[in-house]
């Protein structure tokens, strides 16, 4: 975060398009496929039938959308969760987790999943990540509680975390300064509030105007989740502050509330001349996810119970994820 | 969706996928460093590994690339153009179609030949398509001109076809051979890296031909419109209708082929541009920092990853683009090493204040000092604009480059200081160099501000001035319990130019964490002002600059941006971007140490495998040597039979001691021993009837036996030697062979072979209790390291024995040499005196020359032998 976005790398080389996303993925497609050709995912199904408790072998194509960080929220879901809980765990700074996060979904668009251990990316991320923001985690300590959350999948031996940095830091370029929403969220907040009292009308009260605390951390929160999704590589961080904004305020007055924040919010917006575009696709990206997320728009209530209850397939990711690294699974038609 | 209990059984680790697909295909795709950079040697060493100074390879120019890429294209384009001419005879309307037909294609070609090249191994199905598709509009061009079949044009068509080929080639990214037929072609073996380059270079010989090629087909074409001038009518019918639509054509062909020619006549005198600049340049060099991370032996275990200034320094620089700070150009990370390649600046202040100082002192001049500080302060500026703290400023981390541009170096230790997750002082206790650290800083303040930067640049001025450090005190290191000590005598030195601090100078001076200490030093006054007059300063508006860098409260302290608009950087002389403007004295360059070019390790991993694979060689000899030299100790009877009286008695002068016998003994293992001693008293036995026969007295017989012995106990050891340890054995049979040499050669041949074999044998004898020597060492200084070797002498190993004899041999050799010289010089004293020296002269001359490489011998004769 050092001072000026403007002249940054991550303006510079890590904004993408959508479509140069696509062509990026597409390309990482294709190199899977030439190292994998048509292998397969034999993944043993116990199957809960009158018979009880019959094994049988099921074929799922190594090209399986949850197998795919770009196609699948699931995968994306529950990795976030992943690194969150070992951040958490260590007492970190959001700010941190987030850097990880997005040098997480960097390489990600190098490197598919099924070349190297999530696991261990989340934890090299982190790290990394660590480090650069100036807050180093001992690595000890790292692996040894990363060890305990996954077992099967890191090793006791911390030196594979340091050499897993090492490619981490070259695919990256070195470029690992990252710039985050939660500035631009603060000054957005400012700045509206100077906004909100300079245009404000005789007999009107400015507290129906202000934004409080509240929102401020709504936003947040928004912000914290919105690194599920491609926003970071797609858009600039005061964007994507503004959208979570505009999220939060959507979110707090449902219906026919009084509703003279979101309207001069909008004033603001179109006065500020930010990128309305942008806006809207970023806000896009959001509510798609929380749609997956929450499986709000259904009307189902039977499938939204199974929702709540298992958000995001959890267990099915991390079944998949444990068939794909364990060798011997992977085997050719 | 069935959800199965995931993870249910614990499987070996061993099995599970952890990051090697991914490390094996980045590995194979890294550029390493050497590929780009040429090693000069390196000009620093520290704890964190060396900076190198470098040069660009010759062949790795991103220009370059360019540039090929787009002579590629140019080819098509040529491709493209032939075509048009195969379809001459056909219609008008035709051929414009296809010729945009073909642009279309050129499209895609360029796409597949772009992609072709980010892709190196495209074996998948979209990209056949593209070949596919290709190959499809080729086709029915060639279908077309097979219609008309004209045998003038057979003949071109030929060429299409190959050229059709080499389409294809480059497309896939394969090998092209002019040589080969096309139907051969598509089954050769492509897959390889070196590929490439070849690539490149057939494509540029195939442009080169086809531009002859199309010169040629001009001039026909010229000749034919002459012809046609001429005679029209007589003409048959055919070539009439061709003449007539390549009348047509030919304007538009020329006008293309122009265009192109045009095209790359353009970047030709570009790249020719380039090249006049390049050369009227100095050539860039550029230093590489090279961050070790992995160390040899203990800490290899505890190795925790990048340290936190090597991640510091590659995440800040990355982001920083300043005139006057070093400018990161990349960097590389391979075979667990961090490379940082950046600009290379020719001087540091370091140098140049020493230059100043030594051998007198010639203080810095005024605009000089001016425009250094002026470009110090810009970048320091920059920094500060961009929330970020240096932390290390000193003259030695603040480079000049060739041309007289500061550029501030080495941000191990600058860290942002917006946004602090962690408070500064719980990321690094100490920051600063002793003598530039602030006087907060002393006074263990935890969370300080960039003043600490302005006052760095303070004593820098200072030191600038004076040509010595202003505050020169000694640092009290960290004791065991890890807690910062108060620097006492820092601070003194401090406190004795710039006076005690009150509370109306330093309003917090009272919240520091040390001002108890403080404030036991006895009053001092401000002496700064005479302190400049005796650094034999004059300039008023320099005086307040410094004043106002070295104010002791950190609030009040200026800051950068407002230093550069003082009134010294407003007067004249004024600051200049060049600080050796008006200069005519040049400040001595870098050292630059060659003896450690091995950057990487690569080189050493691929001598390594050279090596093995010579050792393997080697290996294979000395079985082959071993096999025939133990033939003569199968004989041995034989030999000692013969044994002659004076071989004996120098055996005497090497071996010495019978406790040798004895020690050898030991060597051997229980089966040996009793080989050895009864293939002992068998010879024994041998050689005392031989020597009854021979009619010997008693004494003269034990003598001999006792010899005999002795001899026999050497070669045994020597097998011994040869099983255990073949190279070496290696190294003595080369220097017995080296001994004998001809003594026919001139003398100064012979002291030149002599002092070789001396210098080699006393490196091996040194290597072997692993003293440090260099190359470069005269033989007197490896003498008196020799010395060292005295208290080791008794524990001498036979191959030890064998190099001291060998030195002792060539004293010995020198000894005869010398005196065999002053004899000629004598004998010619003598001839002089009698006749003139006409014949004589060369003689003499040869002669002269001994003596003097003699004086180079003496100080040699006189150490003490070992």
């Amino acid at each position: 975060m050092s001072a000026n976005y403007w002249t940054s790398s991550h303006l510079k080389d890590y904004i993408y398009t959508k479509s140069e996303l696509n062509v990026i993925r597409l390309e990482l497609f294709k190199q899977e496929y030439t190292k994998y050709g048509n292998n397969w995912l034999t993944i043993p199904l116990q199957i809960k039938d009158e018979n009880n408790g019959v094994t049988q072998n099921k074929q799922i194509s190594i090209y399986a959308k949850e197998l795919h960080y770009d196609r699948d929220y699931n995968l994306r879901i529950y990795l976030y969760l992943q690194l969150m809980k070992l951040g958490k765990k260590f007492q970190l700074k959001q700010v941190i987790i987030s850097t990880a996060m997005v040098y997480l979904q960097r390489f990600l668009l190098k490197c598919s999943i099924k070349e190297c251990n999530v696991y261990y990316l989340i934890t090299t991320c982190l790290y990394l990540a660590s480090k650069v923001e100036e807050c180093p985690i001992h690595i000890k300590s790292l692996n040894l509680i990363a060890k305990s959350f996954w077992p099967e999948f890191i090793h006791s031996d911390f030196t594979k975390i340091t050499e897993f940095e090492f490619y981490l830091i070259e695919e990256l370029s070195s470029y690992m300064i990252v710039y985050h929403p939660y500035d631009p969220l603060k000054k957005i907040l400012e700045n509206y509030t100077i906004f909100a009292k300079d245009t404000i009308e005789d007999g009107q009260n400015i507290d129906d105007y202000l934004l409080n605390y509240e929102f401020l951390q709504d936003s947040w929160a928004i912000i914290n989740d919105s690194y599920v999704t491609d926003s970071h590589l797609l858009y600039h961080p005061h964007i994507i502050a503004i959208s979570s904004l505009l999220l939060a305020l959507v979110l707090k007055f449902t219906k026919m509330q009084k509703n003279c924040k979101t309207k001069k919010m909008n004033e603001y917006i179109a006065f500020s001349l930010i990128n309305i575009e942008q806006i809207e696709g970023c806000m896009k990206e959001l509510m798609v996810l929380y749609q997956f997320w929450t499986g709000s728009n259904k009307q189902d209530q039977k499938f939204n119970e199974k929702l709540q209850k298992n958000k995001y397939n959890e267990e099915w990711i991390r079944f998949l994820l444990y068939q794909l690294y364990y060798h011997k699974s992977v085997t050719a038609v | 969706m069935n959800n199965n209990n995931s993870s249910s059984g614990r499987k070996p680790q061993s099995e599970v996928i952890s990051i090697e697909p991914y490390k094996k295909r980045r590995d194979t795709s890294r550029v390493s460093v050497l590929d780009e950079y040429d090693i000069l040697g390196y000009i620093a060493a520290g704890t964190y590994g060396k900076v190198y100074k470098a040069k660009k390879t010759v062949n790795s120019t991103s220009k370059d690339d360019n540039l090929e890429q787009e002579n590629k294209i140019h080819k098509i384009n040529f491709n493209s153009d032939e075509d048009i001419e195969l379809d001459e005879k056909v219609s008008k309307e035709n051929e414009l179609k296809h010729s945009s037909s073909f642009t279309f294609d050129l499209n895609q070609i360029k796409d597949s030949v772009s992609r072709s090249e980010e892709q190196t191994n495209n074996s998948s199905g979209e990209n056949k398509s593209v070949h596919g598709g290709i190959n499809e509009t080729f086709n029915s061009t060639n279908k077309n001109t097979f219609k008309n079949n004209y045998p003038k044009k057979q003949k071109r068509l030929l060429i299409n076809e190959g050229d059709e080929d080499i389409l294809l080639n480059i497309n896939s990214g394969q090998e092209y051979k002019p040589d080969l037929d096309h139907n051969s072609n598509n089954d050769d073996d492509h897959d390889n890296g070196g590929a490439s380059i070849h690539k490149v270079t057939t494509i540029n010989d195939l442009i080169d031909a086809k531009r002859g090629e199309i010169d040629f087909l001009r001039k026909q074409e010229n000749k034919n419109k002459e012809d046609n001038n001429t005679n029209n009518d007589d003409d048959e019918d055919e070539s009439s209708i061709y003449q007539t639509i390549s009348h047509t054509l030919q304007e538009k062909r020329k006008k293309y082929k122009a265009n192109i020619i045009a095209k790359q006549n353009k970047l030709l005198k570009k790249q020719e541009e380039e090249n006049k600049l390049n050369s009227l340049k100095p050539p860039q060099f550029y230093a590489i920092k090279k961050f070790k991370t992995e160390r040899e032996g203990f800490e290899a275990i505890s190795y925790i990853g990048i340290s936190q200034s090597a991640c510091r320094e590659m995440a800040l620089c990355r982001e920083l683009n300043n005139k006057h700070l070093t400018k990161l150009v990349g960097v590389f990370l391979e075979n667990k090493s961090i490379y940082m390649v950046s600009e290379f600046a020719e001087y540091d202040l370091l140098q140049i204040i020493h230059a100043h100082s030594h051998p007198e002192k010639k203080y810095i001049g005024s605009k000089m000092l001016k425009s250094i500080m002026w470009q110090i302060l810009d970048g320091l500026s920059y920094l500060h604009q961009n929330w970020i703290m240096h932390r290390d400023l000193k003259p030695a981390n603040i480079m000049v480059s060739y041309d007289g541009c500061v550029k501030i170096g080495d941000l191990g230790l600058a860290r942002k200081f917006n946004n602090l997750i962690q408070s500064l002082y719980t990321g690094d206790k100490v920051v600063v160099t002793i003598w530039y650290r602030a006087p907060e800083l002393l006074l263990g303040v935890r969370h300080y501000t960039p003043a600490i930067d302005l006052w760095a640049v303070g004593c820098i001025f200072a030191e600038l001035i004076s040509l010595r450090p202003i505050f020169k005190g000694e640092e009290a290191k960290i004791d065991n319990k890890k807690t910062v000590p108060f620097q006492t005598s820092q601070f003194k030195r401090i406190l004795e130019i710039l006076g005690t601090p009150n509370k109306e100078e330093w309003v917090n001076l009272e919240k520091y964490p040390e001002y108890a200490n403080l404030a036991r030093f006895p009053q001092y006054k401000n002496n700064l002002t005479n302190w400049y007059l005796a650094a034999k300063g004059d300039d008023k508006t320099a005086l307040e600059l410094l004043n106002k860098l070295l104010i002791y409260d950190p609030t009040k302290r200026i800051d950068a941006e407002n230093a550069l608009s003082l009134n010294y950087f407003n007067c004249e002389p004024l600051p200049s971007l060049n600080i050796f403007e008006g200069l005519n004295y040049k400040y001595p360059p870098r050292k630059i140490h060659v003896n450690d070019n091995d950057i990487i390790g690569l080189i050493n991993s691929k001598q390594a495998k050279a090596n093995q694979q010579q050792q393997q060689q080697q290996q294979q000899q000395q079985a082959a040597l071993q096999s025939s030299s133990q033939k003569p100790q199968n004989g041995l009877n034989g030999h000692l039979s013969n044994v002659n009286p004076g071989m004996i008695q120098q055996k005497i002068n090497e071996m010495s001691h019978p406790s040798q016998v004895e020690n050898n003994l030991s060597l051997l293992t229980e089966q040996q021993k009793k080989l050895y001693l009864k293939a002992e008293s068998d010879l024994i036995k041998a050689a005392e009837k031989k020597l009854i026969a021979r009619g010997e007295t008693q004494e003269a017989i034990q003598h001999h036996l006792k010899l005999i012995r002795l001899k026999v106990a050497e070669e045994t050891r020597k097998k011994i030697l040869t099983q255990q340890n073949i190279n070496k054995q290696k190294h003595v049979s080369e220097i017995s062979n080296a001994l004998d040499f001809d003594e026919t050669l001139p003398v100064a041949e012979q002291f030149q072979k002599l002092s070789s074999i001396l210098r080699s044998s006393l490196y091996r004898l040194l290597s072997m209790f692993k003293i440090p020597y260099n190359t470069t060492e005269s033989n007197p200084e490896l003498m008196k390291k020799m010395e060292k070797l005295q208290p080791f002498r008794t524990q001498f190993t036979t191959l030890q024995m064998k190099e001291l004899s060998v030195i002792k041999f060539c004293y010995q050799k020198e000894r005869q040499l010398k005196q065999q010289l002053q004899n000629n010089i004598n004998l010619q004293q003598a001839y002089r005196s009698n006749s003139n020296q006409t014949q004589q002269q060369d003689q003499t001359n040869l002669v002269s020359n001994n003596t003097n490489k003699n004086i180079d011998l003496e100080p040699l004769m006189k150490k003490p032998k070992i």
